[in-house]
């Protein structure tokens, strides 16, 4: 290999056979200006995958060098608390005023964990606005904490606490905080519990606490059992100075007073250690112990104002890294962060593709393939060479170098390795798999160096990317007030708006809210100006948090945007803006929802104030009525009268009228709708209703007379059975009393007397009128329909000629319509008469055929 | 339909996704599945899924709530209630569940409501308060979110039943929330339309509502070129006219005579001998009620000679029955005189088609046997008469005899008050009297009950004393009215009506041609507010269209104007085929499509504000 490829390897440290481990540096901190020393803090607690840091100075004197390690018992007063992010940058900083404050911690969304002396938990997000407290029992607020770790347990925050009487309390997760108190240590009460000598283990079962006292190890568990677990060091020691789990929990590590750092598995916790290692350090405590990933763990020492990290694996292979000032060691999933007053340095263990592209010597494909751009850009024929023995594998090749770019923090590193990818891409037969890899890959790659500037500070590295979801990772942009590049992400990767900027955006808003010092009105136009040029926003989301906090009018304002009224109105109804509600809802055209607010309004009001409320708007109040008419007839009733609509009122007596069970509660009914159409002064349905009582009672007394049911007939019907008795006078006077029509009577005697068969009394009724009031046709219709052709004939002879052919057609004599119509020269009546013709009636056709053709129609 | 060559927009292209909404939210429910029909969705949704297709997503018994009782054996996982969202329907689920409160909870099925087409909380807690174990009972309320239905290639609606009474009755919008809702599924599929006329108060409301919803839902969703240039909506009431004069198309008077639901007509089978029975469907499965065996006929553009028919004045059906006959004889004769293989094979190949043509020529020439006594009936044509004589300007203004003497001789009510509507809306209304004696009359012959129904029809407009004389101007501006002496030669869409040419059709024809502004007085004096509005569309989704004076040199290549027109209240088959007659004329290029609330006759009217009197007999 050529001298050019040693400088990729140039921070790499061996660890042991075929392992490296690289430091470099993330950040040169930006609080060097505020004259930081990492010693000066009191409290320092950096959140994970790259997160801020948070500080507290001790703002007493510094601890008594001399003596060991002293229980910090002492709480902090009125610290300030101070926000930076990986970068050093200053974000927020606040005073505490609560009560004496004993430590500050990150949950997994990113709030502030702090925790009293007295054991109460408060959360804050990182600008210091409060968001809830919760305490961690009696116990713990009665004797005081003396220490307390806030942990994290399957995406969710656990806090626990330790109590001055030796007893924890857990909480495992602080959103549903329950108080558990865990196993006591045997023979508690020793002053030997060290600060560093504890540690929580979670797994998938259970939270645990390892401690040690003395040289004795114990588990306890959260149902209060104790465990002692043989610590499996071979040589007796005075007692142990550190305990610290593993990333992913399946080891401790341990100092003995003696210097010696041991590791142990949890798996298989009844077999001795993995390793033990002396570091030769027996005076010293560790002043931290953190694992880096799950390879190999890392102690703290400073001795005499140097400041040694020695970090040891599990096979006693071992790394020096000397700093000149105090450090802090926060630990990650996949590598070890080091904080200075100076600088921000990352531990990692090299990656395996980037070995296998970027180790001296290496003949994975990709290493070859990188060697082969690099050539070519050289513009050397040996890419050619290079190019060949890669072509086997070239996919594999192309694949690593993508795999090995994601993984380096520095651009340019990215640069080459993508170029060497994308070189090899371009000699590859089928490059859809590779070319989508390649840029989603790049895209996300993007992302992550955008988050890696200084000015964001987030160093996250490729697999902690990779172990959370987008979504954590732009709510944590949230969490920072990252608005804008948490939106240009979303829209960069074209996430969905509900996840991605529409989200973001009521997020936003949300903050805007909080914006107490803002008027509603600037409020508001602020965030309508920005949310409505997004699809798919939810104002009545954004309405919510605006009441939550406490801004009605503010999110009255907002809901006003809401364009869905199915969301609109129930949250106005909740906002206690019941007219608003009613008149959204009626504008919508939703029936549904405007049932919602009346049905809402009479669960609320009185029924007097409900009725009043109701007739404020017709729409509403025809919606009501139809409910009522459906489930409350009584109340549509009371409504009528509050309304004073004295004809509707009226007509709901008629369907009571008859479903009545007697004639008296008939009538009743009856009279009941008389009086309010008196009262509306419909004359009309007064009378017809009048005369459907006098209607009943003269078929009451008629039932009597003739022993035959009359109650429920028709005017027409009673008549008509009055007739078919031959009553003519009692039928006559019935006509007259009950006004009906000339013609309708004539009508109807023409037609029964017809059935009746009575032709003299027919031929008499013809002649008790001067003209008769219907046309003679219908008498003799009505006597052809009940067969009486001579009667029919008698009658037809008076009927004009007009009426004579369609009279004639009905009766189905064609042979007289068209000799009539041929009479009258009239080929429409021709026509006519031509229709109804039928096959057997060829005469008749024949008869009329030769008249049109003689009257020149064809 | 024939113009769907000349345009790209078919609606039976929503149909597949009501469908899907309808089987997803049977597919939700888990197990085997009992469906519980609302009676009225039986006939929409069997257009969607027959029985076949339910059972093949695990559809295992049927019930109605009209005619079944909660059953006893419940060897299915779920029950699944498919319900109108309406108050109407919470009594009728609420016996059908009532059953079930006393059942151990344990050996019940899940049971889910699904409104259609959307959740209606006020249906849910009217449940509950009538019957409180609801709550218990129903595992949950969903939505199934079937809206409007194609029933055409150019149709849709809502099938909403008695939509007319609803809204203009009983003031009920819910109707045009829905059609809102069809109106943007079209937009969001066809385009943003960006022409709307509209006239009559409700489509006003309409109007608003849809602009509404235009504004709320962006551009960038809706990112599709325009195919529709006009809405058109059109408040019921502004034509009522043209519901009450009988329809005398093929289809209007089959719709006349045995009604058409869904596209299908029921009659009695037995004129139907050697056809195939009507296959299995819900009202018959457990409702253990025999009916008179029953043929189902299929009315839609699926048969190619009904779609050839349906359209035509009835006169004119006679001579394309007899073409057709003619046409079938000839082509099935050929078989005798195919000697070569060739010739044999090609008639073969022709078979299928020439047999299903038989068929249907069968079936249709029956179904005109069948209409033929009603038409030949003296009733029938003297009513014509009258018809045509109110509305070619005979005198209106007094009673008229033969509506009295149909009521004298208690013929149908709804015949008698179409009549009545059809006098009171060419006169602008009758005078206060002549009404009276009406009404009058009406209860002495159809009792006293018909003073609630005739109240609902003074309510909901059909008899108005306002005394406005617009028809005369109307029917002289946009000739409604032409004496034909041949009906079926004419190419004018008047020969629907044998005379009459729809009010509502003429509006429709004239926004596209000449424009409303060239009758802009006669729109004032037609009764019902006058809308126009824009929507805006950007540029380049807008149709492009030449500029006028190359549209004059190649008149041939314009794209057709088309239009949707929303009937609110409901549209008669008539109605809708003179639209078509617009869309089929060559020299025009104008296209029209029809959403509504219902599919409309004057008697289906005239019954949906009919009021039916619980009597008790003592």
């Amino acid at each position: 290999m050529t001298m050019a490829m040693q400088n990729f390897t140039d921070n790499w440290s061996p660890f042991g056979f075929d392992v490296y481990y690289r430091k470099f540096e993330l950040y040169q901190m930006g609080w060097q200006k505020f004259n930081v020393d990492i010693s000066d803090f009191a409290i320092i607690s950096v959140a994970k995958n790259g997160g801020n840091i948070v500080v507290v100075r001790d703002d007493r004197k510094k601890q008594p060098p001399s003596g060991p390690e002293v229980p910090h018992t002492t709480a902090l007063i009125r610290p300030n608390i101070v926000v930076f992010s990986a970068a050093g940058r200053l974000v927020w900083q606040f005073a505490w005023n609560s009560g004496p404050l004993m430590q500050i911690g990150w949950s997994t969304i990113n709030e502030l964990v702090c925790i009293q002396d007295d054991g109460r938990v408060l959360l804050y997000d990182m600008f210091g606005t409060f968001i809830r407290t919760f305490g961690t029992g009696q116990e713990a607020a009665d004797v005081r904490i003396t220490d307390c770790r806030i942990f994290e347990n399957k995406s969710q925050t656990g806090v626990i606490v330790l109590t001055e009487t030796r007893k924890f309390f857990l909480v495992s997760n602080i959103d549903n905080p329950t108080v558990r108190a865990m196993g006591d240590v045997p023979g508690g009460n020793t002053p030997s519990l060290f600060r560093r000598c504890w540690s929580v283990v979670c797994s998938e079962k259970d939270i645990n606490v390892y401690i040690t006292k003395d040289s004795d190890l114990y588990c306890l568990n959260k149902i209060g059992q104790v465990q002692e677990i043989p610590s499996g060091i071979s040589e007796n020691t005075k007692g142990f100075v550190a305990l610290s789990a593993s990333p992913n929990q399946k080891s401790i590590a341990l100092v003995t007073a003696e210097g010696v750092v041991v590791i142990k598995s949890l798996e298989d916790v009844d077999s001795g250690a993995v390793c033990q290692f002396d570091a030769k350090c027996p005076d010293n405590q560790p002043k931290q112990l953190a694992w880096c990933g799950n390879g190999a763990v890392v102690g703290y020492w400073e001795n005499n104002g140097s400041h040694i990290l020695l970090m040891v694996g599990p096979k006693k292979d071992w790394i020096n890294f000397r700093f000149d000032s105090s450090v802090h060691l926060v630990p990650e999933i996949d590598s070890l962060r080091v904080i200075t007053r100076d600088t921000h340095d990352l531990i990692q263990k090299v990656p395996a593709v980037t070995m296998q592209v970027m180790k001296v010597g290496s003949m994975a494909p990709g290493a070859y393939l990188l060697e082969a751009c690099r050539e070519y850009e050289a513009l050397s024929y040996k890419a050619d060479e290079y190019l060949k023995l890669v072509k086997p594998n070239l996919e594999e090749a192309t694949m690593q170098c993508i795999d090995a770019a994601v993984q380096e923090f520095e651009v340019s590193m990215q640069k080459l390795l993508f170029r060497a990818a994308a070189f090899g891409k371009t000699f590859l037969e089928n490059k859809t798999a590779v070319t989508d890899n390649f840029v989603s890959t790049c895209k996300y790659l993007r992302v992550l160096n955008a988050l890696r500037h200084y000015l964001y500070g987030m160093p996250v590295t490729w697999r902690q990317f990779q172990s959370e979801t987008i979504t954590s990772l732009l709510d944590r942009l949230v969490a920072r007030r990252q608005f804008e590049l948490a939106y240009r992400v979303c829209s960069y990767l074209e996430l969905p708006a509900s996840q991605g900027v529409s989200r973001i955006l009521l997020n936003w808003s949300s903050y805007k809210m909080n914006q107490r010092n803002e008027s509603d009105e600037d409020v508001a136009g602020a965030i309508i100006g920005k949310l409505e040029k997004t699809p798919g926003i939810s104002f009545a989301e954004c309405a919510r948090n605006a009441r939550a906090l406490g801004r009605l009018s503010l999110a009255v304002e907002l809901l006003e945007r809401e364009p869905s009224a199915q969301l609109q109105v129930p949250l106005l109804l909740e906002f206690g803006k019941d007219e608003l509600a009613l008149s959204k809802a009626i504008q919508s055209g939703n029936s549904d929802l405007v049932y919602d607010v009346i049905l809402y309004l009479k669960s609320k009001l009185g029924t007097a104030e409900f009725l009043m409320r109701i007739r404020s708007n017709r729409e509403v109040f025809a919606l009501f009525v139809k409910y009522c008419k459906e489930f409350n007839p009584k109340l549509l009733r009371d409504l009528f009268i509050q309304e004073d609509w004295r004809s509707e009122e009226a007509f709901t007596f008629i369907p009571e009228s008859f479903e009545a069970l007697s004639v008296p509660e008939q009538l009743s009914a009856l009279q009941n709708a008389v009086e309010r159409f008196d009262h509306a002064k419909d004359d009309f349905n007064k009378k017809i209703t009048e005369d459907q009582i006098k209607l009943i009672r003269h078929q009451v007394k008629l039932e009597e007379k003739f022993a035959k049911k009359f109650v429920g007939l028709t005017v027409h019907k009673t008549l008509e059975a009055l007739l078919q008795d031959s009553q003519w006078k009692l039928a006559e006077e019935f006509k007259k009393d009950y006004q009906m029509s000339d013609r309708h009577f004539w009508f109807l005697k023409v037609e029964v007397l017809a059935r009746l068969k009575q032709w003299e009394e027919l031929e008499k009724f013809m002649r008790s009128a001067r003209k008769p009031v219907i046309g003679l046709e219908h008498f003799a219709l009505a006597a052809h329909k009940y067969g009486n052709v001579v009667e029919a004939q008698k009658y037809l002879l008076k009927v004009d000629d007009e009426q004579k052919l369609r009279c004639m057609l009905k009766m189905g004599m064609l042979d007289e319509a068209a000799d009539l119509a041929i009479k009258q020269k009239d080929p429409v009546a021709m026509g006519a008469v031509l229709d109804k013709c039928r096959r057997e009636d060829s005469a008749v056709t024949a008869k009329l055929q030769a008249a049109k053709t003689g009257l020149g129609y064809t | 339909m024939v113009h769907i060559d000349r345009n790209v927009i078919n609606f039976l292209t929503f149909k597949e996704r009501a469908r899907k909404d309808l089987l997803k939210c049977i597919d939700d429910c888990p197990g085997t599945k009992a469906l519980v029909w609302d009676d009225y969705l039986i006939g929409p949704f069997s257009q969607l899924a027959d029985y076949s297709v339910l059972q093949d997503h695990q559809v295992t018994r049927m019930f109605t709530l009209a005619k079944s009782e909660f059953p006893s054996n419940m060897d299915f996982t779920s029950m699944i209630f498919l319900v109108r969202a309406e108050l109407k329907i919470v009594k009728r689920i609420a016996k059908f569940l009532s059953k079930a409160a006393s059942v151990k909870k344990a050996s019940l099925p899940k049971i889910y409501v699904c409104f259609v087409p959307a959740i209606s909380s006020v249906c849910q807690k009217a449940l509950i308060e009538n019957l409180p174990a609801a709550a218990q009972l129903v595992h949950e309320f969903r939505a199934c979110p079937v809206g409007a239905i194609p029933l055409e290639t150019d149709v849709m609606s809502l099938e909403h039943e008695n939509s007319f009474r609803g809204l203009f009755l009983e003031e009920d919008p819910s109707c045009l929330h829905h059609l809102t809702i069809a109106i943007k599924d079209i937009q969001k599929v066809h385009g943003v339309i960006p022409n709307i006329y509209g006239k009559g108060k409700y489509a006003k409301q309409l109007i608003d509502m849809v602009v509404k919803h235009g504004k709320d839902a962006p551009n960038s969703e809706w990112n599709i070129a325009c195919r529709f240039d006009n809405l058109f909506i059109i408040d019921r009431t502004v034509d009522l006219i043209t519901i009450m004069p009988t329809q005398l198309t093929y289809e209007g008077l089959i719709d006349e005579c045995f009604g058409i639901h869904q596209a299908t007509v029921r009659l009695p089978a037995d004129k139907f001998p050697n056809m195939g029975t009507s296959s299995k469907n819900p009202d018959q499965s457990e409702s253990g009620r025999k009916d008179a065996p029953e043929k189902k006929i299929i009315l839609n553009s699926s048969d190619e000679l009904f779609t050839e028919i349906r359209d035509l004045n009835f006169s004119a059906v006679g001579p394309v029955f007899s073409g057709k006959a003619k046409f079938l004889n000839a082509k099935l004769g050929e078989r005798f005189s195919a000697k070569e293989v060739a010739e044999m094979k090609e008639f073969v190949a022709k078979m299928p088609h020439l047999l299903s043509l038989k068929q249907s020529l069968t079936t249709f020439m029956t179904v005109a046997e069948l209409i033929k006594p009603f038409v030949n009936n003296d009733n029938f044509l003297e009513s014509l008469e009258v018809q045509q004589g109110f509305l070619s300007g005979q005198d209106a203004d007094k009673v008229h005899p033969y509506i009295e003497q149909l009521i004298a001789q208690c013929e149908p009510f709804d015949q008698v008050i179409r009549l009545i509507v059809l006098q009171s809306e060419v006169n602008g209304g009758l005078k206060q009297p002549v009404l009276a004696h009406y009404k009058r009359d009406i209860i002495h012959s159809y009792g006293f009950e018909e003073i609630v129904s005739l109240n609902n029809m003074e309510k909901a407009g059909l008899f108005r004393t306002a005394n406005k004389k617009w028809f005369r101007m109307a029917r002289d501006a946009l000739k409604l009215f032409v004496e034909h002496s041949d009906s079926s030669a004419s190419k004018d869409i008047s020969y629907i009506f044998s005379g009459y040419a729809p009010l509502s059709v003429r509006l429709a024809k004239h926004l596209v041609f000449p424009g409303w502004r060239t009758i802009s007085d006669l729109l004032e004096v037609i009764p019902g507010e006058k809308i126009e509005a824009k929507q805006k569309i950007p540029e380049h989704l807008r149709k492009r269209r030449n500029s006028i004076s190359s549209s004059v040199s190649s008149a041939g290549e314009e794209p057709a104007v088309v239009s949707l027109v929303v009937y609110i209240g409901g549209v008669t088959y008539a109605e809708v085929s003179a639209l078509r007659h617009l869309s089929n004329q060559e020299h025009t290029s104008s296209i029209f499509y029809v959403l509504t609330t219902e599919m409309l006759s004057g008697t289906a009217l005239i019954k949906s504000l009919k009021e039916t009197m619980k009597t008790t007999v003592f």
